[in-house]
């Protein structure tokens, strides 16, 4: 018998856990921003299209995005340590990397960064904190808007 | 002749010196060059000529943020100090302009076009990517203990 994951076995037998339930949460909220990612898109003249790959989208058929979670410990939380990570490894190296910031406990997105993955360090975690934050604060973004923005198209119908 | 600590501790300081110094103005070169790669992509997108070899050519958008009308950053070209500021923005346009434009590198009478009426663009664009990728729009300034000082003298505007 096949469970397609792990998880899966373990839900099929009962079993409840924090840990994999926290997952379960970050991941319903992927989904659910790369569902309105793929549903607005045509509003502003653009595609997207899901891809195999976890939570990855093609968009106009030349740009790959990719939506992971960032998240705080719970530790870290109980604590007010303001310290975030999010991990970025993936097979299929993706151009944009769309982090959704999800407070510990919520299933409601904080804020978005949009970074550009090539510009990333190596490695495959970063953890946004202090310094960091610095860095990354002018990536940082409330709504989804200046995704669609940037990647919005102009009908060259429509051009002189 | 005897080295006292005292000497090799001003030769040190003075060569953590140079080396942040280095940093700086590779991330300022970097910083620079994206912009000025970018705001290419935008003039040579509001080239009519251009443009009509696109149409015959079966492309049928064009990205939104680098079409002329949306311009707002003809300013940066040349201009460092605006074109730190919009790093943010530069850099994702970055790989707007570079997911749009590489495909079409591999249409002979496109890249031919490009040859003729934009020399060196081609490679201009490569050579930008190329470098990114190698270095980043930061270098030195997102990993380990150095770079991360090298970051904080960075964002401050301190020179070393």
């Amino acid at each position: 018998m096949h469970f397609g994951k792990l998880r899966n076995a373990y839900r099929w037998i009962g079993f409840k856990s924090e840990v994999l339930g926290r997952r379960e949460s970050i991941m319903n909220v992927r989904k659910a921003v790369c569902q309105e990612i793929i549903e607005r898109m045509p509003q502003f003249g653009g595609t997207a299209k899901p891809l195999p790959e976890n939570c990855q989208l093609r968009i106009n058929d030349q740009l790959t995005v990719a939506v992971v979670g960032g998240r705080t410990s719970p530790a870290y939380a109980r604590h007010n340590h303001n310290q975030w990570r999010f991990g970025y490894r993936s097979h299929r190296k993706p151009d944009i990397l769309i982090v959704a910031r999800i407070d510990c406990g919520s299933t409601r997105v904080r804020d978005y960064f949009l970074l550009p993955f090539i510009f990333l360090p190596g490695g495959s975690w970063l953890t946004v904190s202090g310094i960091n934050y610095r860095r990354l604060d002018r990536f940082r973004m409330d709504s989804l808007a200046p995704l669609y923005d940037l990647c919005a198209r102009k009908s060259l119908q429509a051009m002189p | 002749m005897t080295c006292t600590r005292e000497e090799t501790r001003s030769e040190m300081r003075r060569r953590r010196a140079l080396a942040a110094n280095t940093a700086i103005r590779k991330t300022d070169t970097a910083c620079a060059r994206t912009a000025n790669t970018v705001n290419r992509a935008r003039i040579v997108l509001a080239d009519p000529a251009f443009t009509e070899i696109l149409r015959t050519q079966g492309v049928q958008a064009l990205p939104r943020p680098l079409t002329a009308n949306e311009n707002h950053a003809q300013t940066i070209d040349g201009n460092l100090a605006l074109a730190k500021e919009c790093l943010n923005e530069v850099s994702l346009e970055f790989v707007i302009a570079w997911t749009f434009f590489y495909p079409l590198f591999g249409n002979p009478v496109i890249a031919a076009h490009l040859n003729n009426a934009w020399p060196g663009f081609i490679p201009e664009l490569k050579d930008t990517f190329i470098e990114l990728v190698v270095e980043g729009p930061f270098p030195h300034a997102m990993s380990g203990h150095r770079g991360r000082r090298h970051a904080t003298r960075y964002h401050s505007g301190v020179r070393p």
